[in-house]
């Protein structure tokens, strides 16, 4: 197999040792959710297939939807699976929206929607998103999680994502953690996120051990774990016993094809909260996005990236304990105290839209300046 | 950049040999500094040119000086310091750069402490400068102190005799650098004041023997004329015998009486500084002006313009109050007007108005005028801060008396700002003394981080007074804010250093006046010329004109350490945000009440900006609505507006332009660099052409063309969208209603899209409307006056207004409100030129001249309509390519037309000759294409040719070609090429474009192709790039060869080490490509990367770079922008010397680049003159002249190179390496083999035969590799293995159709839908796209670069490839073609 990718990965990095698909699956509690023939399964970039054949072969699904557009992936994993009558691999790539409206528009996949008070049974995500793009499509998948929307519209559909350590460690982070940041803070108000295998092997360990402590440890102990502790034992050995509880299943550069440390997702969607009705989505994106970029100053100023008035309108509402608090250090219940406050406030901004991180070309669609790289005017 | 050293023959010829080098090198110089024997020449009156005349013997007729050119001076451009590279050769960059530093920061601080008399410490730091200093700067500090000791001593104490003695004492201190006559001259005026005459008559010759002792005469003292009144002159001259011969003329015997008034600027009965009466004088006068006048300047007949909901026009209106200075000249134009009660049109008519006067009232009247407006550009340039802040104050007092609870004016909110902000600043400034007081008794471990920064900058922020301090902060923060994407809020780092930078603008400005008003030589304001305007403008002309004879006026001052400038910017930030408050309403979304908060008007914060986080500061947004409206408000800057008076003649690097302020004859980023090259090589005059090109550009007067206006004015008010002027935006934007929560995100984000563009847009043109309505209000400020716009140049040459809101170069309504102040009648050829312009105005201009000028003769009935019924009628001038200028020559050529004999008519509109694709124009030239040639309309024709057609069809052909050969993607873009599809690409080839930037260029025009399916866009753009790419190489082949050659010599100097430093880090480079362009300006590519430094100021921590410290180039900068510069050179050139030429012919010239204007009857003119100018550029063998310039610049020089690891010499080095790391027991440096290299060098030299023989038997890389051709030893190119990103990423906004139908079909579904779309079709498109055919990079030659080298690196000495071989193509064709320029 090595050798058929051996020229091009595409960037990604996939797990391919299916003698241990078993051991990982263990781990999860798939068959008493999915029911043989009750459920459908869409998975998203297989890669080489292994992975979904396991998953396929473990629960029986009345069809497994495998959308792959890199045609090299696409022809391994059909011939691969060819003999699962339920895989049905379709040369699409999943990064577009309309990929599902067209799939549950021609009958691909029939999820049932249920109410969102628990995991929904009919319909279970799996997939591998270890590529630059990545981060982003995990951001936009919790993002849905919020509203509700794409496929989360049928109800709680859990998500079993393939992902690389970094993206999983901005995931993961849970309170008072360092690099705490939006993205996992938005996880942790909506998910519940565990990682259930990961990368274990460094391969060039000397090197980690002389890379800077802080960075080593983002890289291999981060997932899952609590941060504080680790840090004073990382010596040789990057997990310690609880990390290993947290994380029963290691890989190691054996079980994988591509460059980066792969870590395994299991991302379940909690029920809907009462709090969601009285708060617009918008706004918790926009709390979220401007609150993080001082993630560790007093919320009382980082409040101040809300708008205006925001630190002297929110410490009259909030309590001065929480005030003091940064923003790293919030639990949920403190989000949503924080969230309801700041939907009641009478400045708040007008609209959410971010126009300035917007990289999307429909605003940038001036022409290529001609000669900006030498013009040096003023 | 500071390694350059002075090089004189004398020092380099040492040895025989090495002279009859350098003799013989200065032959070489000599001969390819093209000096041709002909010596016709363009006189200075209007003759015609002289076709065989050259450049060179242009410019060497008149003047001693030869065409500036680096080649033949006795050495390289001296740089800053050479002490350190003389005193400490090994220094490391970080240590150099810490010396400089140092130095240029004691100089300001000198310079601060002096001006803020701080006595006591400036003299501690003087102690410090005197070892770093060279001794003119040390005199010219020492001076300072002495003469602000002098004077504060006189005032204070009057003990004078102490003073003197006092002051000769300190001059002690300092051994070596005695003082010079103005240090005498400071204390013989010193002397003066004592009451004891006696004691003082000794005393002045006390202190002249000492002086007279070093030979120098009387002269030297007295010529410092400032510091004398005439009374102590004459004394002087009687004690010290100084012979009349060696007096001035100011105070001669019989010096006219008017000067013998004066007061000295050491005279302590002057009550108050000078400069303080003098603006509390003018303060006065315009208050009462501004008291009669309402709110905009009046013009009878003009419309006031709608505001955009604004108060910064208010600050613009009461700035330009100076033009409508009350008192008049009584001239009869204005009897006239105000007689009818007609349209006032200013001095629109001035000339012909004054014609009908008899000839000896005529002088007295042209004087009166230039009077009136001499004294209204000084109030113009000197009252811009005082007229916001009484704004604001009288806003404030109006909004109280009204009893007004709702603030609705924006202004009494900045008065009541501007008030706290006073208390606050006035506190900190306590708290600064305090800090400077504890200092002289405490220990620096003893004060707190806000402490030690006050020590810092406040010697600096006390030079200013509190109110303007905190009037600079406030308008220069709304004035930023308009300037910037309001998305975006305004970056803290930036925000901070502009108001520091404004900051010490103003003190400068300050300082200016103050030396303007008592260094004019004859002329000092008494308190009678301030009393009468009139006498005041007379006096202030006269001395005006002295002064440009004398160039009295010296108007340096140092820079402020930028660290200072941020310290002091985000203090006065801190303390606004602190005191501005706004009052705001809103409704409770739980009461549903309406709400009031008090909310800070600015608040600072941070957001992410490209994965960057950026500390921002952030205005409220309603008080942004308020003050958004205008792009630009705020501060007018006397530089924001063009100028009543001819600019000051630009006579060095920093004197020209404004009369008051200053501005740089360069435009420089902060760069130390191009400044100090500048400043030496207008020192040693090898700009004087410049500075003459630029004078002709500056005295083009021009005047608002006020039908144009008017019309643009009305459709203006209609508040509609009009041509480019877009529509008033109302307030709330009406979003489309947002999708259901569940909605699918791609609905979502469609929709989020939707509304980010609608309020993108909104802001857009909300700011492009405020921008034109600053234009506008500009304008209609100076209807009917006769404006001029002082030019300078950026770092390659090309000139550019000052002014930057209303100029010539500005947009087709700018251009279109804008004509010649002088009107010429037409004639013949004026007429038929007139003509000509129309046509290429309404875009018909590829045709040739006669059908253009039959096009305008078809059109008349058009041309009679638009300019009768511009509004109301057939609006025919609105389709025309440029619109508002078409319509103006409507106008003109209507008039012309009704009269009797057009060629009478009199013509004030510029009339535009532009370069076919100039910078093409100039590489054909270069490397003589005659094909490229023939494409740029350098050779003559009877039509025009259009490369751009050209190319597009060359290309077509090739498709045609592949497509019959079956290639899929020439069938797919067959019949697609047109001439806008290549337009872009073709034109930025020149530039440097890459293949990327070119196939991204040739893609958006694809993309608008109705029926080019988007999949396949990509694979056609790569396509379609690469032919055009292969077209114009094969066009302009010589060309690519010296753009080749350019980029290779470039890429070697940037990564080349000047003798004797030891970096040897290839990121350690600091060699920037530095040239002389044949006018003589030295050109220094800025690109570097600069070390930014943390500094933490009161808001937030914030990186700068400091302009004074060296940095490392950005070589691939270097080495990509070098041809584009090089070109953009060429023509600043090429437009300099046009203007030079037709400066002295007489013409009124104006340009924009490669578009160069003049009046109708003188196109003819300015045509010869430009093409001769272009002949006799190109004549020179520029690239020759380059190279001998590059090795005489770069000689000594060693670059680092890759040679081939297995070749035998690779071999070799690498054993010797090894040799050498056993024998030593390390391995050798780069920079130790250049050290041994250059020992060898010595050794085979020498004379001695035995050290000859030393040399011949050391071993070093060079001589491992003795004769062997370098280049042949390169190690072999590979190109990058590619990549391919766009596979592996997906893209959302790839078209959907295509996947819908594979979905479609792996399900084996047929919906109704799909009958509507060509399922196969589109499949087959997203393989075409995915299959598209890969270039390869290096196939596509220079300008893609992308490759890379294995081998082993080694020192070599800096040498440049041959220049290649050029075309046959003789430039001398372009006299003889009609379209070069038309």
């Amino acid at each position: 197999m090595r050798e058929v990718f051996k020229r091009k990965l595409y960037d990604r990095t996939s797990f391919v040792n299916y003698e241990r698909c078993g051991e990982i699956l263990n781990e999860l509690d798939l068959t008493e959710v999915y029911k043989s023939g009750e459920h459908e399964i869409i998975e998203l970039y297989p890669c080489t297939g292994v992975w979904g054949r396991a998953v396929c072969e473990l629960t029986k699904p009345s069809r497994h939807v495998a959308l792959e557009h890199i045609p090299a992936f696409h022809e391994y994993s059909k011939k691969l699976n060819s003999d699962l009558p339920t895989m049905l691999p379709i040369a699409v790539d999943p990064y577009k929206w309309s990929v599902y409206t067209s799939l549950i528009k021609y009958g691909g996949i029939n999820p049932q929607k249920l109410p969102s008070d628990k995991i929904n049974p009919s319909l279970l995500v799996i997939g591998n998103l270890t590529t630059s793009q990545s981060k982003q499509l995990l951001d936009q998948f919790l993002v849905t999680v919020m509203y509700r929307n794409w496929l989360q519209h049928y109800g709680c559909v859990r998500m079993l994502l393939w992902t690389t350590a970094s993206v999983a460690s901005k995931v993961t982070l849970t309170q008072g953690e360092r690099h705490r940041g939006r993205l996992a803070a938005l996880a942790g108000l909506f998910t519940d996120i565990t990682p259930v295998a990961t990368f274990y092997e460094h391969k060039d360990f000397a090197k980690a051990i002389k890379i800077k402590r802080a960075q080593a440890q983002k890289k291999l102990g981060r997932v899952g774990s609590d941060v504080r502790e680790k840090t004073t034992e990382f010596a040789p050995v990057p997990y310690n016993k609880k990390t290993l509880d947290a994380n029963p299943v290691q890989l190691t550069s054996a079980d994988v094809l591509g460059r980066d440390e792969l870590v395994l997702l299991d991302i379940k969607p909690k029920p809907i909260q009462a709090w969601e009705d009285q708060v617009s989505m918008p706004a918790v994106e926009y709390v979220f996005r401007n609150l993080f970029i001082l993630s560790s100053v007093a919320l009382s100023s980082a409040v101040s990236s809300l708008g205006p008035g925001a630190p002297e309108y929110l410490s009259q509402k909030l309590p001065a304990k929480m005030m003091a608090k940064h923003p790293i250090d919030l639990s949920n219940e403190e989000f949503i105290e924080l969230l309801l406050a700041f939907e009641n406030w009478p400045f708040k901004p007008e609209h959410y839209f971010d126009i300035t991180a917007d990289a999307d070309d429909t605003l940038q669609a001036a022409p290529a300046e001609l000669t900006s790289s030498v013009l040096q005017t003023e | 950049m500071l390694l350059a050293v002075a090089r004189r023959p004398g020092c380099r010829a040492r040895a025989s040999t090495a002279h009859a080098l350098a003799l013989a090198t200065a032959e070489a110089r000599r001969t390819f500094i093209a000096k041709p024997s002909n010596n016709s020449s363009f006189a200075p009156s209007a003759e015609a040119v002289n076709p065989s005349a050259s450049i060179y013997d242009v410019f060497t007729k008149n003047d001693d000086m030869p065409i500036s050119n680096i080649g033949n001076r006795p050495g390289k451009l001296v740089m800053m310091n050479e002490k350190i590279q003389t005193d400490f050769p090994d220094m490391t960059l970080a240590m150099r750069n810490k010396f400089t530093k140092n130095r240029a920061h004691l100089i300001s601080l000198i310079d601060a402490l002096v001006a803020g008399q701080n006595f006591a410490r400036a003299r501690k730091v003087l102690i410090e400068a005197y070892e770093v200093t060279s001794r003119e700067e040390f005199a010219r500090l020492l001076n300072d102190y002495l003469q602000e000791y002098a004077l504060k001593e006189l005032k204070d104490t009057g003990a004078i005799e102490q003073t003197i003695s006092y002051l000769l004492h300190i001059t002690d201190d300092f051994k070596n650098k005695p003082l010079d006559p103005r240090s005498y001259a400071i204390l013989m005026a010193t002397a003066c004041r004592m009451e004891d005459i006696i004691r003082g008559d000794n005393s002045i010759k006390k202190l002249f023997k000492p002086f007279s002792g070093q030979t120098l005469s009387g002269y030297e003292i007295l010529q410092h004329q400032n510091l004398f009144s005439y009374s102590d002159a004459r004394r002087i001259i009687d004690i010290c015998k100084i012979p009349e011969s060696d007096v001035p003329p100011v105070f001669r015997f019989d010096a006219p009486p008017s000067t013998m008034d004066v007061t000295s600027e050491l005279d302590p009965n002057s009550d108050e500084p000078l400069t303080l009466a003098l603006i509390k004088a003018q303060a006065e006068a315009m208050k009462e002006a501004f008291d009669g006048i309402p709110a905009s300047v009046p013009k009878a007949g003009y419309e006031e313009l709608n505001p955009v909901d604004s108060i910064g026009l208010k600050y613009l209106r009461s700035s330009l109050k100076g033009v409508a200075q009350v008192t008049r000249p009584v001239l009869p134009i204005y009897n006239a007007a105000e007689a009818s009660g007609t349209t006032d049109e200013g001095f629109l008519n001035f000339e012909a108005q004054i014609e009908k006067l008899p000839e000896e009232e005529q002088d007295q009247y042209r004087e009166a005028f230039e009077v009136y407006n001499n004294q209204r550009q000084r109030l113009l340039e000197a009252l811009a801060l005082e007229s916001a802040k009484e704004r604001w104050k009288h806003d404030y007092e109006q909004m109280i008396s009204r009893g007004d609870v709702s603030v609705s004016n924006i202004n009494e909110y900045l008065w009541e700002w501007h008030q706290a902000m006073a208390a606050q600043v006035e506190y900190e400034l306590y708290s600064v003394d305090r800090a400077l007081e504890k200092e002289a008794s405490t220990p620096h471990t003893r004060f707190s981080a806000a402490e030690k920064m006050r020590l810092r900058y406040g010697p600096y922020i006390k030079l200013l007074n509190v109110d303007k301090l905190c009037t600079i902060t406030i308008l220069e923060l709304i004035r930023m804010h308009a300037t910037i994407d309001a998305n975006e809020g305004l970056r803290t780092a930036r925000a901070v250093l502009t108001v520091g930078r404004a900051i010490q603008q103003e003190y400068n400005s300050e300082q200016l006046l103050r030396h303007e008003v008592s260094g004019l030589g004859v002329f000092k304001p008494t308190k009678s010329t301030l009393q009468n305007p009139l006498d005041f403008g007379r006096a202030l002309a006269t001395a005006k004109r002295l002064n440009e004879e004398h160039q009295v006026l010296k108007s340096w001052r140092p820079e402020w350490p930028e660290d200072v400038k941020a310290e002091i910017g985000s203090t006065m930030i801190s303390i606004f945000m602190h005191v501005a408050k706004l009052s705001v309403k809103a409704t409770d979304p739980v009461t549903g009440r309406e709400v009031r908060s008090l909310v800070p008007a600015m608040n600072h914060s941070y957001q992410y900006n490209n994965g960057m986080k950026l500390g921002v500061i952030k205005l409220h947004k309603d008080f942004s609505d308020k003050i958004s409206s205008d792009r630009g408000n705020g501060m007018i800057h006397p530089q924001f507006l063009p100028m009543l008076v001819k600019p000051k003649p630009w006579t060095s690097h920093i004197d020209g332009g404004y009369m008051y302020s200053s501005a740089p004859l360069m435009r420089t980023k902060s760069s130390m660099e191009q400044s100090e090259y500048v400043k030496e090589a207008a020192k040693r005059n090898d700009m004087k052409f410049v500075f003459e090109g630029l004078n002709v550009l500056g005295s083009a007067s021009w005047v608002i063309n006020s039908r144009v206006f008017r019309i643009v004015a009305q459709v203006w008010n209609t508040e509609e969208e009009f041509l480019d002027i877009p529509g008033k935006i109302s307030e709330k934007i009406e979003f489309p209603p947002e999708p259901e929560k569940s909605a699918d995100p791609a609905e979502r984000r469609d929709w989020a899209r939707k509304c980010k563009l609608m309020v993108h847009n909104a802001r857009n043109s909300h700011s492009q409307r405020c921008d034109i309505n600053y234009k506008l209000e500009i304008a209609r400020a100076f209807i009917g006056e006769r404006i001029y716009f002082p030019h300078n140049i950026d770092f390659r040459g090309r000139a550019y207004a000052i002014p930057p809101h209303l100029n010539h170069l500005g947009n087709d309504m700018c251009r279109g409100i804008m004509m010649f102040w002088e009107a010429k009648p037409l004639g013949e050829r004026g007429l038929r030129w007139l003509k000509i312009h129309y046509a290429n105005l309404s875009g018909y201009d590829k045709a040739d001249f006669e059908e253009r000028v039959k096009y305008a003769e078809e059109h008349i009935e058009d041309i009679f309509d638009s300019a009768d019924h511009p509004l109301d009628g057939r609006r025919v001038w609105m389709k025309a390519a440029k619109p508002w200028q078409n319509l103006a020559v409507c106008f003109e050529l209507a008039e012309a037309l009704r009269m009797d004999d057009p060629t009478q008519f009199r013509s004030r509109l510029p009339i535009h000759q532009d370069g076919t694709c100039n910078g093409l124009q100039h590489y054909a030239a270069l490397g003589g294409d005659s094909e490229g040639a023939a494409q740029v309309n350098l050779m003559p024709s009877d039509r025009p040719a259009d490369i751009y057609t050209y190319v597009s069809n060359k290309v077509s052909e090739i498709v045609e070609h592949d497509a019959k050969n079956g290639v899929l993607v020439a069938q797919v873009v067959r019949g697609k090429v047109s001439r806008k599809v290549v337009k872009q690409s073709v034109m930025t080839n020149v530039y440097g474009v890459t293949y990327i930037g070119a196939r991204a260029q040739i893609a958006s025009q694809l993309k608008q192709l109705p029926d080019l399916h988007e999949g396949s866009v990509f694979g056609a753009a790569s396509y379609l790039t690469k032919l055009v790419f292969q077209v114009v190489r094969d066009l302009f082949h010589g060309a690519h060869l010296i753009q080749d050659w350019f980029a290779e010599c470039a890429k070697r100097i940037a990564k080349s080490y000047p003798p004797g430093t030891i970096e040897e880090d290839s990121t350690q480079a600091t060699t920037a490509v530095v040239w002389t362009t044949p006018l003589g300006i030295p050109v220094v590519q800025p690109y570097r990367v600069p070390f930014r430094k943390q500094v933490s100021t009161n808001l937030q921590t914030v990186y700068i770079s400091e302009p004074l410290e060296t940095y490392p180039v950005n070589w691939r900068k270097q080495t990509m922008a070098f041809p584009p510069n090089y070109i953009h050179s060429l023509d600043a050139t090429h437009m300099l010397l046009s203007a030079v030429v037709c400066g002295r012919k007489g013409l009124t010239f104006a340009a924009v680049h490669d578009s160069y204007w003049t009046h109708a009857c003188d196109v003819d003119t300015m045509n010869t003159a430009l093409r001769e100018s272009f002949i006799k550029l190109h004549k020179a063998d520029l690239i020759s002249r380059l190279k001998a310039e590059f090795e005489e610049r770069y000689k000594g020089y060693t670059y680092q190179i890759d040679i081939d690891r297995f070749s035998e010499q690779g071999q070799a080095i690498v054993a010797w390496r090894k040799a050498y790391r056993s024998k030593h027991g390390h391995t050798i440096s780069l920079m130790g083999e250049v050290k041994l290299e250059t020992k060898r060098t010595k050794l085979l030299e020498s004379e001695n035969p035995e050290e000859v023989k030393k040399g011949q038997e050391m071993v070093t890389p060079l001589s491992i590799i003795g004769d062997a051709d370098i280049d042949s030893l390169r190690p072999p190119r590979r190109a990058k293995k590619q990549f391919d990103e766009r596979i592996g990423r997906s893209s959302e906004n790839e078209t959907h159709g295509a996947s819908d139908a594979i979905i479609r079909k792996a399900l084996g579904v047929t919906s109704p839908e799909a009958e509507e779309s060509a399922t196969e079709d589109e499949i087959a498109a997203a393989k075409l796209a995915a299959d598209s055919p890969k270039i390869s990079i290096s196939e596509l030659g220079a300008n893609l670069g992308s490759s890379y080298m294995e081998g082993i690196k080694i020192m070599v000495p800096l040498s440049f490839p041959p220049v290649p071989p050029k075309g046959d193509f003789d430039v001398e064709r372009v006299r003889e073609s009609l379209y070069f320029f038309s």
